[in-house]
């Protein structure tokens, strides 16, 4: 178990700075467009205040910049896969603790975005107590679908949508990490978080089949990752194309 | 003991290694020396399993997989440590995964090369990443420590330490495999030499058998590889004339 954790803790150490990096420049971008675009002296409603931030949009780059924190190689030769190699741990138990990790630094932006929508939310409130009292926020709330997923805790069928969101781009970004270190590229995965933010920016209502579908891609990317770590031959895609 | 028979690897139609037995034994100091793209670095992942290969390779008679492979390391070029990650959080992870790792050996190296232990590798300069890979590979505990042209980059006088280090600290039964084209600065270290060439053993010889034929390894290298120092006077002839090349000389 503590070899396990260690290669956990290994993952972690490696990536936390970028993804301390990503939500640090989320958290500012969205409190800046709140405070820069928000234009809250002519705005009735928090909604509307919502309409004008974009906040989905700076949430999507978020996002996308969790992939980069999470997979793109962390130097021009990432061949720590020799070490790896030599493990009792297996590569895929390695690949494990990698999804691991991923998810709980998804979980982390997630959480992030609906505090922010709240904190701005409640700074709305205090500068309009007549139009943002707490029952016209939850209407807001209820009529935004990317917010409703964001902070409806109550409504079970809205925390596994999220939970199963969050597996997904976990799945992927793991995918992701595992072709980029053999210099390949990993297109199968950038297909599901496109349609995850698809669906967060665009596709409030209808997403049903986009979302099935993400989810059979971000399996199929799982699981190719796995296959991929077969044993102790991992870097022989990359030792193919080496001069000898 | 590792033992390797039979050993063949092809990339595409290239036969990067063809019917290679050797055999490396505990407290021997092995060096591998070849041209670019003799196979040494193919020979030495193969010993890992980081290749798929045919033949056979086995260390104390069984075949090498995850539960003995910790006796073996590996210093390469291409650096395996992990990069985002300092010193100290590297001895960690190895004395978590590496039963034998040596500490105290560490220290000493670390403070030894005055390498920094709370400074991402990263940031390091090229010689120091280097001093690193091989610090660490020599620090695992592994019975057999296997490097792949660890001083590409290092000036000199680094090397020079390196070498009288690895010599004073070695344990009887720790055995080496040093590939480098560093034919000459390696001769005093280590007491034998492997050749390969195209794939193929060529050459394998204990240094005390040359020095009781008063033959140095520099000679025994040329040689084994059939070297012809008159094709650089056949090259320049052709580019220009002797009677011009002794006027430009003299």
């Amino acid at each position: 178990m503590k070899k396990w954790l260690s290669v956990l803790e290994l993952h972690a150490a490696m990536r936390f700075k970028r993804v301390l990096l990503v939500l640090g420049t989320m958290i500012v971008l969205q409190m800046l467009s709140f405070w820069i675009l928000g234009d809250q002296s002519n705005t009735q409603t928090f909604f509307q205040v919502l309409g004008k931030i974009k906040y989905g949009w700076i949430f999507a780059l978020g996002f996308l910049a969790m992939y980069w924190a999470l997979s793109w190689p962390l130097g021009r030769n990432e061949t720590y896969s020799y070490t790896l190699q030599r493990l009792s741990v297996t590569e895929r138990g390695s690949v494990w603790m990698k999804f691991i990790f991923n998810a709980l630094c998804f979980v982390p932006l997630v959480i992030v975005q609906a505090g922010l929508i709240l904190l701005m939310a409640k700074i709305f409130e205090a500068g309009k107590p007549f139009a943002g009292n707490a029952h016209g926020i939850l209407i807001d709330l209820e009529k935004d679908g990317m917010l409703h997923a964001l902070v409806s805790f109550s409504n079970p069928a809205q925390v596994i949508y999220r939970i199963v969101y969050i597996l997904i781009a976990t799945a992927c970004a793991t995918h992701m990490e595992v072709l980029f270190a053999r210099k390949q590229t990993p297109i199968l995965s950038f297909i599901p978080p496109v349609i995850l933010l698809l669906i967060n920016n665009i596709w409030y209502d209808e997403f049903h089949v986009a979302f099935a579908a993400a989810i059979i891609i971000s399996v199929i990317c799982m699981i190719t990752a796995l296959v991929r770590c077969r044993g102790k031959k991992p870097l022989r895609d990359i030792l193919e194309q080496q001069e000898v | 003991m590792i033992e390797i028979k039979g050993l063949s690897k092809k990339y595409g139609s290239t036969q990067a290694l063809s019917d290679v037995d050797l055999q490396l034994r505990p407290g021997e100091i092995v060096g591998l020396f070849g041209p670019n793209g003799a196979g040494k670095t193919t020979l030495i992942k193969s010993i890992f399993g980081y290749i798929p290969y045919s033949g056979s390779i086995t260390l104390d008679g069984e075949p090498v997989t995850r539960k003995n492979i910790t006796r073996l390391s590996f210093a390469t070029c291409e650096h395996s440590f992990f990069p985002n990650i300092d010193a100290k959080a590297h001895a960690q992870f190895y004395k978590d995964h590496f039963e034998s790792f040596d500490e105290k050996r560490f220290n000493v190296l670390m403070e030894f090369f005055s390498l920094p232990k709370d400074k991402a590798i990263k940031h390091l300069s090229t010689g120091q990443q280097n001093q690193f890979e091989v610090i660490m590979a020599l620090c695992q505990g592994a019975d057999y420590i296997l490097m792949d042209e660890p001083f590409a980059g290092n000036d000199i006088f680094n090397r020079e330490d390196f070498y009288k280090v690895l010599l004073g600290m070695l344990g009887p039964d720790e055995c080496v495999l040093l590939s480098t084209h560093l034919i000459e600065e390696v001769s005093g270290l280590i007491n034998r030499a492997v050749l390969i060439d195209k794939g193929r053993i060529i050459g394998d010889v204990q240094l005390s058998e040359l020095e009781e034929s008063g033959r140095d390894l520099m000679d025994y290298i040329k040689k084994s590889f059939s070297y012809r120092s008159d094709r650089v006077f056949e090259a320049l002839d052709q580019l220009v004339p002797e009677e011009e090349r002794h006027e430009e000389m003299a």
